[in-house]
């Protein structure tokens, strides 16, 4: 069981460049996170199967598919 | 000039003249546009110790190499001008397509000088100028001002305008264009209704020469290319800058009641996605903008529609004065475009009224009778109204903004304004985030994030590090950041949607002939950083480390809830921030550039 | 083939239209562009877009017949021989042909589906496909 996680722009350096990982089903987002060695605090936008999540405690499914985003240059 | 519309506009309020004057080789090769025309300009012409609100303040408007042509971002025009709000230095970028018809009309700069007796409009199509009677527009809001010179003229022509909170010459007053952009900080709007100037009717057809034509294109489009391709084109669209309300409220950075917290119990309501699927219609961008930020709402609650609310009125009209529902948050956000005053130093003071109302301080006498407690939607409307208006006590004290509210109040108030320089801090709270922290200390308008922002990098590197790196990167993103305001363009694509900056070289070459790389940019950034610091010098008196000082909250004052709870700066870290600033700046210890870092710059001409 | 537009993804930018004038004219001038952007604000808040449909109605209408077709079956005006009666202005159903002298002195223009426009568009509202049967 398993879900596919997509760091996006400037998380890449955080998994050696890589596009997709697969990690893991049935932890939270911020689990998933700290597994893939990106801090969960540096992600500003997370999208599980095109749904935008704001809570990171929500536990990730077999097959979802997780976009996560840091907000580098701000506002 | 390649890439430039060739002239300047001087408009004098007071005698009537319109002169116009060729924008010179040098000015451009020395000042680019925008942001650095403003600075020349004002400090060449401007007399020192001007009052703000008189006739002898000048407001330029400037636009850039990149304003109205193929390029991701022409859209943004710079104001500048002496601040009422502040005393010193003050610019504002306002986007939407003022500055392309700007271009069009072949204007590369127009300077508003004197005041008029009456109220006037200023006619501007093509070569034709003219100073026209305002007295039917005056009173009007800045919305029905727009759509009144539209109806009159064609929607063809672009429209600045200021609401009755210019017109009242409240010192954080705003100017309105394209239903939804501003002009907004440092009272720019104060100084137009101090000039009895209402609104500008713009309209220009001619069309803007560059020197490589076939370069230009391909660098053009190249840029658009890396736009589309970005791999979060699509989500920052969506929410535009919506897109960090939630992560700055998890991460302690969401100013929370007068910022004495950096998370919102009430947020959630706030989030981008809620406010996406309850009151937006249109993704509404500047001109040449693939990544639009605006979100065009439409609010069933009041039967009204408002561009917004964006990320920092959410934070300064929602969060920080106790609001979660994100209709009245953007029914806040139209009051204070319409009635044209600035969204987030108006929050800024309403946060600060309402502590000092709940702490006993601000009597119900002096609220005119508003129970102005953290939370109440109607109160903060009626304040809005009360403050563009200057009615009664509290639109009285508070039109002047929060340095002078709390000066006038006393009572511990001065405590708890927050602001910097007399302006406003906008919607970071930084209790324990000490790049943002020095970014803040050292904006050069005041309280403001625009130059530098660096909160992921405070996280990055670790939040309360005192190292001489992150005062190294904030130095770096002032020079950097500010240039997109030199070169009449937007920031967001590079800070939003991470493009390759690069692509702007050829871009630039093509449009003006001459090569500049970022590091010659950033020299130029550097130049006018020094400017805009000997500017604040020479019209402050005793100007220097004690304005560059936060408000005492981030030091002394950690919160009691959210994600920074418990955590606070160390007051000698601020001092010690502030000195490897100053070092690393080649100023000395009270924040005055030295003689040989004027000479390194070339700006020993205009040393204080 | 003709260029197709979803007015609610449009924001206004008008990229299009500076892409356009270059394609046309070699110049940096939404004016001179061959298809529209309509603005309804403030109120309901949205954009309208209106772009040739290539319905040739221009064509037949012209008395100089210098509204061709080329090898894709796209209309386009021959600059040079156009004598500014403006008769094809008033047929065209999406009012997106032009002619304004104070603009381009010498001649008519229309799009000739250069597709510029919808490599700039950054909502992709714009795009080019087979015209659909009527």
């Amino acid at each position: 069981m398993t879900i596919t996680l997509r760091p996006v722009g400037h998380l890449k350096s955080y998994v050696k460049g890589q596009e997709e990982l697969t990690l893991p089903a049935g932890l939270s987002i911020r689990e998933t996170l700290k597994e893939a060695g990106i801090p969960p605090e540096l992600v500003a936008l997370v999208v599980v199967n095109d749904v935008h999540q704001t809570d990171k405690e929500i536990l990730l499914r077999d097959g979802d598919v997780v976009r996560v985003m840091a907000v580098i240059g701000g506002g | 000039m390649n890439g430039y519309g060739g002239t300047i506009l001087r408009v004098n309020l007071t005698t009537g003249k319109i002169i116009r004057e060729p924008t010179t080789p040098e000015l451009a090769r020395d000042y680019i546009g925008g942001r650095g025309f403003g600075i020349y300009f004002l400090t060449k012409e401007v007399p020192i110790h001007t009052d703000p609100l008189g006739p002898e303040n000048k407001l330029i408007i400037s636009t850039g190499p990149l304003s109205g042509m193929l390029a991701p971002g022409g859209g943004k025009c710079d104001w500048t001008c002496k601040s009422p709000l502040t005393g010193g230095y003050a610019d504002a970028s306002m986007g939407g397509h003022f500055t392309a018809e700007m271009k069009y009309a072949g204007l590369d700069s127009i300077i508003l000088e004197g005041r008029s007796s009456k109220p006037v409009y200023l006619f501007i199509d093509n070569e034709k100028v003219e100073l026209l009677d305002a007295s039917k527009l005056w009173g009007k809001g800045a919305i029905d001002t727009e759509v009144d010179l539209k109806k009159q003229y064609g929607e063809p022509f672009q429209i600045a305008a200021i609401g009755p909170g210019g017109e009242n010459q409240v010192l954080f007053a705003c100017i309105n264009h394209d239903y939804g952009r501003q002009a907004g900080r440092g009272g720019v709007g104060a100084v137009m209704g101090s000039k009895n100037l209402k609104a500008i009717a713009l309209h220009g057809t001619g069309s803007v020469t560059v020197a490589d034509p076939d370069a230009y294109r391909k660098a053009g489009m190249a840029l658009y290319k890396a736009c589309k391709e970005a791999d979060n084109l699509k989500d920052w669209t969506r929410y535009g800058t919506t897109i960090v309300v939630s992560w700055c409220d998890e991460v302690g950075a969401l100013p929370t009641r007068n910022f004495t917290a950096g998370s919102f119990e009430g947020g959630k309501t706030l989030y981008g996605p809620v406010m996406r699927e309850q009151i937006v219609i249109t993704d509404k961008g500047c001109f040449g903008c693939p990544c639009p930020c605006g979100k065009y709402s439409n609010l069933k609650r009041y039967g009204t529609q408002v561009e917004g609310p964006e990320y920092e009125t959410i934070g300064m009209l929602g969060s920080d004065v106790g609001l979660s529902d994100i209709q009245d948050v953007a029914q806040a956000n139209l009051l204070c475009d319409d009635l044209g005053i600035d969204s987030i130093s108006a929050g800024g003071c309403i946060a600060w009224a309402m502590e000092a109302y709940e702490k006993g301080v601000l009597s119900k006498d002096e609220t005119d009778g508003l129970d102005l407690k953290f939370g109440n939607v109607d109160a903060v409307f009626a304040t809005i109204r009360k403050i563009a208006a200057r009615e009664g006590k509290l639109g009285t004290l508070l039109s002047e903004g929060t340095k002078r509210a709390a000066l006038k109040i006393g009572k511990g108030t001065q405590d708890y304004a927050i602001h910097i320089k007399g302006m406003e801090q906008s919607a970071y709270a930084i209790h324990n985030a000490t790049a943002m922290l020095i970014s803040y200390m050292t904006c050069d308008v005041g309280a403001h994030h625009n130059r530098a922002w660096a909160i992921t990098y405070d996280l990055q590197v670790g939040r309360d590090k005192v190292v001489p790196e992150k005062v190294a990167r904030v130095i770096w993103l002032q020079h950097f950041r500010p240039m997109f305001d030199v070169l009449g363009g937007c920031r967001l694509q590079w800070v939003e949607l991470g493009i390759d900056r690069d692509l702007y070289v050829p871009l630039l070459e093509a449009m003006t002939g001459t090569r500049r790389t970022w590091e010659d940019l950033e020299r130029t950034g550097e130049r006018i950083w020094n400017l805009t610091r000997l500017y604040w010098m020479r019209e402050v008196d005793g100007f220097g480390r004690s304005w560059d000082q936060p408000s005492p909250r981030f030091y002394t004052e950690p919160p009691a809830t959210g994600a920074t709870a418990g955590q606070i700066t160390k007051p000698e870290d601020v001092q010690k921030l502030l000195d490897m600033y100053y070092e690393q700046r080649g100023w000395d210890s009270d924040g005055h550039p030295k003689h040989e870092t004027l000479e390194k710059l070339n700006l020993v001409e205009f040393a204080v | 083939m003709r260029l197709y537009a979803d007015s609610s993804k449009c924001s206004g930018c008008n990229a299009c239209r500076v892409a356009c004038s270059l394609n046309l004219f070699g110049e940096t001038n939404p004016k001179k562009a061959a298809l529209i952007i309509e603005p309804h604000f403030p109120a309901p808040g949205v954009y309208n877009v209106k772009v040739c449909t290539q319905c040739g109605e221009c064509a037949l209408v012209c008395p100089a017949e210098c509204i061709k077709q080329d090898e894709r079956g796209v209309y386009y005006v021959v600059q040079e021989d156009c004598i500014m009666c403006e008769a094809c202005v008033p047929v065209c159903p999406e009012s997106v042909m032009f002619m304004d002298a104070s603009l381009v002195p010498n001649t008519a223009w229309e799009c000739d589906l250069c597709g510029d426009c919808v490599e700039v568009c950054g909502t992709s509202a714009l795009w080019i496909a087979e015209k659909e049967l009527a």
